[in-house]
């Protein structure tokens, strides 16, 4: 692996770089934090970064994507940290992409992963129960009813949670609260009948729910992966989803640290820029 | 040094109480927070200029070397 970009993902930086600048600057987040937009990001903004292909970087190609893969998909968070733009990238385009292409089967890759490219649909891992990241602390159950599941528990912190049109719920199927053996993925409509969610207005600005799952009724072709086995997915898609967080945190603090140094040059006080005294 | 000290103290105050009480802390307004956990976010984030404000915690040590150590200018 380069350290350095080649020049696909050279352009889709610069790309994204001008993009961002120019759809979502810091004053679209403000915007639409101040007239408490109910959706927490421009849906128009989100189909047009589809069409660029941003949405579908880590869907490959039969499903609608370009299978461009993560490094791609890191310049388009980065870029989007510079503007703290708010889109559904880590929900969906990271997270939700990748849960399906590691553990899909065909006919659910089929049924999402093209709509989810388009930015047509929105995914959300509910998988956090308690106020740390703790992935394999559940308590929330699935339990077998009739050919089916049924679902009951509540989940917090679940990123762009009451807009999603799909949830993937780490749910336990065995085992005790702790163990990562006994978790089961279960694909959840976010209208499904006994899915309550409350949006939580964070201190970003983003979107974030909590949820409560009561009695929902889910049939056997809901389990994303194998049952008892979704601890090995979220190990490898959480993998992502911290890489890709990293990149943006690290396009908000390159962001900051510019716009700190441009200040320290342009401010004056006291007759003089204040970049030019040695302590003040 | 009670402004250097209590500063930088507060600081820290905020910065553990943001680390033990996790997501909770991170609530802006509205539902699902308790109106203690509210105020964390906002009280954590002023807690920064404490050490801005009214002389920086660098000017007060340059302060303390020159009159409590007796350093030179």
């Amino acid at each position: 692996m380069a350290l350095t970009l080649d020049g696909d993902a050279a352009l889709v930086r610069e790309t994204a770089l001008k993009f961002f600048r120019e759809r979502a600057p810091v004053t679209a987040l403000r915007k639409l934090r101040d007239e408490k937009d109910p959706t927490g990001f421009s849906t128009a903004l989100w189909r047009d970064m589809a069409a660029l292909g941003w949405a579908g970087f880590l869907v490959s190609e039969e499903y609608g994507g370009s299978d461009f893969g993560c490094v791609g998909l890191g310049q388009v968070l980065e870029a989007a940290g510079r503007t703290l733009a708010a889109t559904p990238l880590i929900s969906t385009a990271l997270i939700g992409a990748s849960a399906f292409s590691l553990a899909g089967s065909a006919a659910q890759k089929r049924a999402h992963l093209p709509a989810l490219a388009g930015g047509e649909r929105v995914v959300a891992l509910a998988l956090e129960e308690g106020t740390h990241h703790a992935p394999f602390r559940i308590a929330t159950a699935a339990r077998q009813s009739g050919n089916g599941w049924r679902l009951d528990g509540e989940k917090r912190f679940v990123l762009d949670g009451q807009v999603a049109d799909l949830l993937i719920v780490a749910a336990r199927t065995a085992g005790s609260r702790d163990e990562p053996q006994g978790i089961t993925l279960f694909l959840v409509p976010g209208d499904a009948k006994g899915v309550v969610r409350t949006r939580t207005v964070m201190v970003d600005s983003r979107n974030a729910a909590v949820m409560r799952f009561n009695g929902i009724e889910l049939g056997e072709d809901a389990v994303l992966g194998q049952v008892d086995a979704g601890a090995e997915i979220l190990d490898r898609v959480l993998d992502r989803a911290r890489a890709g967080l990293a990149a943006e945190m690290l396009g908000s603090a390159c962001e900051a640290f510019e716009r700190t140094v441009q200040y320290l040059k342009d401010r004056k006080q006291f007759g003089v820029p204040i970049g030019s005294a040695r302590s003040s | 040094m009670f402004k250097y000290y209590g500063t930088e103290l507060n600081k820290r105050k905020f910065e553990l109480l943001l680390a033990c009480a996790g997501t909770q802390a991170l609530g802006w307004e509205g539902e699902g927070f308790a109106a203690d956990e509210l105020r964390i976010a906002r009280e954590w984030l002023r807690s920064k200029a404490n050490s801005i404000e009214g002389g920086t915690s660098e000017i007060q040590l340059n302060i303390i070397a020159k009159r409590v150590l007796g350093l030179p200018d």
